[in-house]
């Protein structure tokens, strides 16, 4: 475990202090840009990123039988501008698959009598999330096996299972986007490497 | 951003509220621990407006209407070199006819 500073460990011990302890959030989305955000009524200044002052709630942390232990984010959606980064991360997953591409959050604890380091860092990886008109929620856990997609690769008849333009999709021509259907691989010429199994499930497709 | 309208003008038996919370918690030896919840306090305004002109409330109202749910700049006559940025803490805007041409009502804004 990390040492704290000895003023850091002096202000959690104090009977009265003006320190605020602040619950920071650095959320990587890919395809958006990262979410710098921290629980208090003015933004924050930590390690060189500005944390915007914005509402979320932590929930507790749960850890059934047979379960990893995971816990929800509450992000304020009001703005509906959590709603456009998901849409955002949805059409990107949809280029490029899920493999590598998940969100992961940092939780900082934060003392702001001494913003050169956190008192308390959490990695943590999405496992799902919703949005309506008020909140975003994210459900925040560890990584399970149970989890992992196994066999690595499964078999669909008229979807690619290839990430759009890697070396096994081996596409190099201008366009940006692709359904994963055949059709769209042969409107970009590229259907010897499709990676579906068109004789699954009733024979050929379109 | 708007700026709420200096005309009507309202009395001062209205609050300002200054709001910084701290978390607190006692230990059963009888000293208690606290620190601040937050770093910048937040403050909230309640504005009586007592017999207005109906057309002076017709301003009230209209600005209500444009600027709810949106944030604006706010100047309060004890200190007005200072300009928070407010919105509308109430849903409702109510108007109390006091006499004939006049009515009175509440506003509350507060500090985002």
């Amino acid at each position: 475990m990390e040492q704290l500073k000895l003023t850091t460990i002096a202000d959690l011990n104090a009977l009265g202090t003006y320190s605020v302890l602040l619950v920071a959030l650095e959320i990587n989305i890919p395809s958006t840009p990262t979410i710098y955000v921290v629980n208090n009524s003015e933004n924050i200044n930590f390690q060189g990123n500005e944390y915007m002052a914005f509402p979320f709630e932590i929930g507790e942390i749960s850890a059934g039988k047979g379960e990893t232990p995971n816990f929800q984010i509450l992000l304020d959606n009001t703005s509906r501008a959590m709603s456009q980064y998901v849409m955002t991360y949805d059409a990107y997953l949809k280029q490029n698959g899920i493999d590598g591409n998940g969100i992961t959050c940092t939780a900082y604890v934060l003392n702001t009598n001494d913003l050169s380091e956190a008192v308390l860092t959490e990695y943590f990886q999405l496992t799902n999330f919703n949005t309506d008109n008020k909140t975003a929620t994210f459900n925040l856990g560890t990584e399970s096996l149970f989890n992992k997609t196994y066999p690595p690769r499964k078999m669909y008849a008229n979807f690619c299972s290839f990430k759009f333009k890697d070396a096994r999709c081996g596409y190099t021509g201008e366009l940006l986007t692709c359904n994963k259907t055949l059709s769209d691989c042969r409107a970009r010429k590229n259907s010897k490497r499709f990676g579906g199994f068109m004789g699954l499930g009733g024979g050929y497709r379109e | 951003m708007a700026t709420y309208p200096s005309t009507p003008r309202f009395i001062f038996d209205g609050e300002i509220i200054t709001k910084k919370g701290a978390l607190r918690s006692e230990s059963e030896a009888g000293y208690t621990m606290s620190r601040p919840r937050y770093t910048k306090a937040k403050k909230s305004f309640t504005l009586n407006y007592t017999a207005i002109k109906n057309e002076d409330y017709a301003i009230l109202e209209a600005f209500f209407e444009a600027n709810q749910g949106s944030n604006f700049s706010f100047s309060h006559p004890i200190d007005p070199s200072k300009s928070y940025t407010v919105t509308f803490a109430i849903d409702e805007l109510k108007a109390k006819p006091v006499s004939a041409g006049r009515c009175s009502t509440v506003v509350e804004l507060i500090e985002v």
